[in-house]
């Protein structure tokens, strides 16, 4: 970033950014030319609005920080100049820059730097997005990142980069400069972070009753199934779910990781916050749009709720309510755990496995099939309603069941139920199971030839009637495969596959 | 794919006798499937939005007299309509569904299956032409022809206002005999009946209490029921949880701790039971004992 005067009065200088597309930072140049002539200021290189908004800021950081602001003509490029930039955290490296060409940055210091940051008028820095794909950008260009304060703890979880954070301008410049050495901490490593906080999620004790929704939940987790319940309002569908979280395995290190690089780039990590350590629990409402739930916005594609619930919980509630769109769209990231989003400005990807728990009304009234109650539903919208949930996606809902909203007499009937770690301990040996019978056996998929004659004959006359599809018969299947995993039994018998049956039901009737 | 309608008069011998005798019999009767056999017939109707308890009752009640040698009529409308059609073809029997619109349409299309299968082994009935929409004053007439082919009508489930008291009232107009099961007391569906039973209808808790009421309990009768199907092979787990359970539905935790199971081998226990008939799965993982279990518990 050498100052370099030639001609008398150009000056120029070179300052080290990003631009974050989709999941990743980009390098970006950002040239700073300063010239003789009328004052004037110039940002050229496909800036986005905000990008162009950064002249009243900067201008007037640069003045707050008592600087001289060049009385001439500025010009600015942001290169390669084919690659939309997005965002505020130009405001940083823009500043550098000029104060660099204005020769009141003298060291080359700042050379190994990148730098990223929003600056309030006084100078001061604000957090951006994307702190943590910047910082694994500077680790493959070999350099450290200047960044606000607030984004460091988060970008000091990549190891191998030099994190500087710094709150204000004045302190970037004395940091690029070798004036200033803001003491950056040791960073923490990522086992040690996972160890500090604690992670509490709510306790399904709190959950009377509900033995059949429960069993699907413990299920659903070892063997990574979506579920679907169906319940009257009142009957506890939420607060299930809500519990979901607690009964999976505590999240790794590398899980957590891509966790917050997620919720990174969203701009959704609490100011000085660093990684996410509890899975997160995500619940769109149903007017959602499909780029909110799936992900995109314009020019460049943000991540959605399925990706924010990334190694946690997608809760949809009410989903025969949500656009076709949305239902429609969730059919890809189900099935391979990521999502493509192509906008003109650009194609980007985000990671999406999630499990989903999904629930819905028996009718749009709520009432059907509760006996002491008359659904006052119109038969024509109740196959509306019904008929928005048929086919491919309810495909791929493994286990669907049905939750009671329990009577006064029921509720005294009933004993109180497990706690979420003792399901916890459970889930997790399950998936130990799991785990070491793909090593042993990559390419293992349960067949049909390997049950006894007792288990094929219940399946037989289990499909025998139903209009099933061999998707429906596969999944099942699979199904009884994970209950025999939780209880520990080597082979898929009689018992795991009358179970599945049971958690795998057309819940309409 | 439909095959070719017929119109049978009131002078054909295949027009119902009965129907004949009401006041205002209809002048022609479409027709497609088999033809009408002169066999005693019955009407078994109810609501449109049933329980589990009402269905399986009235899949029940068709399939045994069905196979007693009743033919079983009703009007293919959803819930017990439905399941009385499926309850008779099932046992192998034929049924007659009268439409209230043209043949060719199939109304409710929820019920295409049934559609399907009485074009192949049973009768649809219609006094409307094809292409004759299914508007709403043509299923109080359409009821007419239900309540005029039949002996009587057995109505299981009902609101008060529904479909299926105006099947009884015209029975009961044309003197035939009507017939109700009763239900539980707590339940919307059950006061139909219930009404029915309090002015003057037959409480009906077996198919053979029809058959008796009937008069027919001499020339048929359940003959092929009692041994084949009644024993089933239970494991002693099975037995168990059949035994924990009532005529009414009980929640899945409370099966299981009244049976001293845990609640995930019960629920495959009652997986196994339900595909033997025994066990009828209610709304909320609620199960209940069907008729056939009460028998085996019995025995």
């Amino acid at each position: 970033m050498g100052t370099k005067v030639s001609k008398g009065l150009t000056k120029v200088s070179k300052v080290s950014s990003v631009s974050v597309l989709g999941m990743e930072a980009r390098p970006v140049e950002v040239e700073v030319h300063i010239d003789g002539g009328l004052e004037q200021f110039h940002i050229v290189g496909l800036p986005s609005a905000a990008v162009r908004e950064s002249r009243q800021r900067v201008r007037s950081a640069i003045l707050s920080s008592c600087e001289d602001w060049p009385k001439t003509k500025v010009t600015v490029n942001l290169a390669p100049g084919d690659l939309r930039k997005e965002g505020s955290l130009l405001d940083l490296p823009l500043a550098v820059g000029i104060l660099a060409a204005g020769g009141i940055l003298t060291r080359e210091r700042a050379s190994g730097y990148l730098f990223m940051g929003e600056l309030a008028l006084d100078g001061r820095l604000r957090p951006v997005r994307g702190a943590i794909a910047a910082a694994m950008t500077a680790r493959e260009l070999g350099k450290g990142l200047v960044l606000p304060r607030d984004n460091s703890p988060e970008a000091q979880l990549v190891p191998g980069v030099h994190v500087v954070g710094v709150e204000t301008l004045t302190e970037a410049m004395g940091f690029a400069n070798g004036e200033l050495d803001p003491d950056v901490g040791r960073p923490k490593s990522l086992p040690d972070l996972l160890d500090l906080e604690k992670v509490a999620y709510p306790d399904m004790s709190d959950v009377r009753g509900q033995a059949m929704a429960r069993r699907a939940l413990e299920v659903a987790a070892v063997g990574g199934h979506n579920l679907l319940m169906v319940g009257p309002p009142g009957s506890g569908k939420t607060m299930l779910a809500q519990r979901f979280p607690g009964i999976l395995p505590p999240m790794g290190a590398e899980e957590a990781l891509e966790v917050t690089r997620v919720w990174s780039v969203a701009g959704l990590l609490a100011p000085g916050a660093a990684l996410l350590t509890s899975r997160p629990f995500r619940a769109p409402h149903h007017h959602a749009s499909p780029a909110s739930v799936i992900g995109g916005g314009h020019p460049l594609p943000g991540p959605g709720e399925i990706s924010l619930a990334h190694r946690g919980v997608l809760f949809m509630d009410e989903l025969p309510l949500f656009s076709r769109a949305v239902l429609e769209a969730l059919r890809q990231p189900l099935e391979e755990g990521r999502v493509i989003i192509a906008r003109t400005g650009a194609t980007v990807r985000f990671p999406a496995e999630f499990a989903l728990i999904a629930a819905a009304n028996p009718c749009p009234c709520g009432k059907a099939g509760d006996e002491r109650e008359v659904c006052s539903c119109p038969l024509g919208r109740l196959d509306q309603y019904r008929s928005r949930l048929s086919g491919p996606l309810l495909d791929r809902i493994d286990i669907q069941v049905e939750v009671a909203r329990l009577t006064e007499d029921e509720l005294l009937a009933v004993s109180p139920g497990e706690s979420s770690a003792e399901i916890r301990a459970r889930v997790i040996a399950g998936r130990k199971r799991i785990k070491e019978r793909r090593e042993a056996e990559p390419e293992w998929t349960e067949g049909l030839e390997a049950l006894d004659q007792p288990t094929r004959a219940l399946l037989r006359s289990a499909f025998r009637e139903l209009p099933a599809s061999a998707r429906a018969f596969h999944r099942t299947l699979a199904v009884a495969r994970s209950i025999a995993d939780l209880e520990g039994v080597e082979r898929v018998e009689e018992a795991h596959v009358a179970e599945a049956l049971q958690l795998r039901r057309a819940v309409w009737r | 794919m439909t095959p070719a309608e017929r119109r049978i008069t009131r002078i054909d011998p295949e027009y119902p006798p009965l129907l004949r005798e009401i006041a205002d019999p209809p002048v022609a009767l479409n027709v497609i499937g088999l033809p009408l056999e002169p066999r005693p017939m019955l009407a078994i109707v109810g609501a449109r939005k049933p329980t589990a308890y009402g269905l399986e009752v009235a899949e029940w009640f068709a399939g045994e007299l069905a196979r007693a040698g009743l033919l079983i009529v009703s009007g293919m409308a959803r819930g017990i309509d439905g399941a009385a059609h499926q309850g008779a073809l099932d046992a192998g029997a034929s049924s007659v569904a009268v439409l209230g619109c043209g043949l060719d349409i199939c109304y409710p299309r929820a019920n295409h299956h049934i559609y399907r299968r009485l074009l192949e082994s049973g009768t649809i009935v219609s006094e409307y032409p094809s292409g004759t929409a299914p508007l709403p004053h043509h299923f109080p007439t359409r009821n007419r022809i239900i309540a005029g082919m039949s002996l009587g009508a057995l109505i299981v489930e009902g609101r008060p206002e529904g479909g299926a008291m105006i099947t009884a009232r015209l029975s009961m107009e044309f003197s035939r005999e009507v017939f109700a099961v009763p239900g539980p007391v707590h339940s919307p569906v059950s006061l139909g009946p219930h009404l029915l039973i309090r002015d003057g209808a037959r409480i009906i808790t077996s198919p053979l209490d029809i058959l008796e009421e009937l008069g027919l309990s001499g020339q048929l009768s359940f003959e092929s029921d009692d041994s084949p199907a009644a024993a089933p092979d239970l494991s002693p787990e099975e037995s168990m949880v059949l035994a924990a359970m009532q005529a009414q539905p009980v929640l899945l935790d409370i099966i299981a701790s009244a049976a001293g199971i845990p609640a995930s081998t019960a629920s495959a226990i009652l997986a196994r039971l339900e595909l033997k008939d025994l066990v009828a799965r209610h709304a909320g993982s609620r199960f209940s004992a069907t008729a056939q279990a009460t028998q085996v518990n019995r025995r």
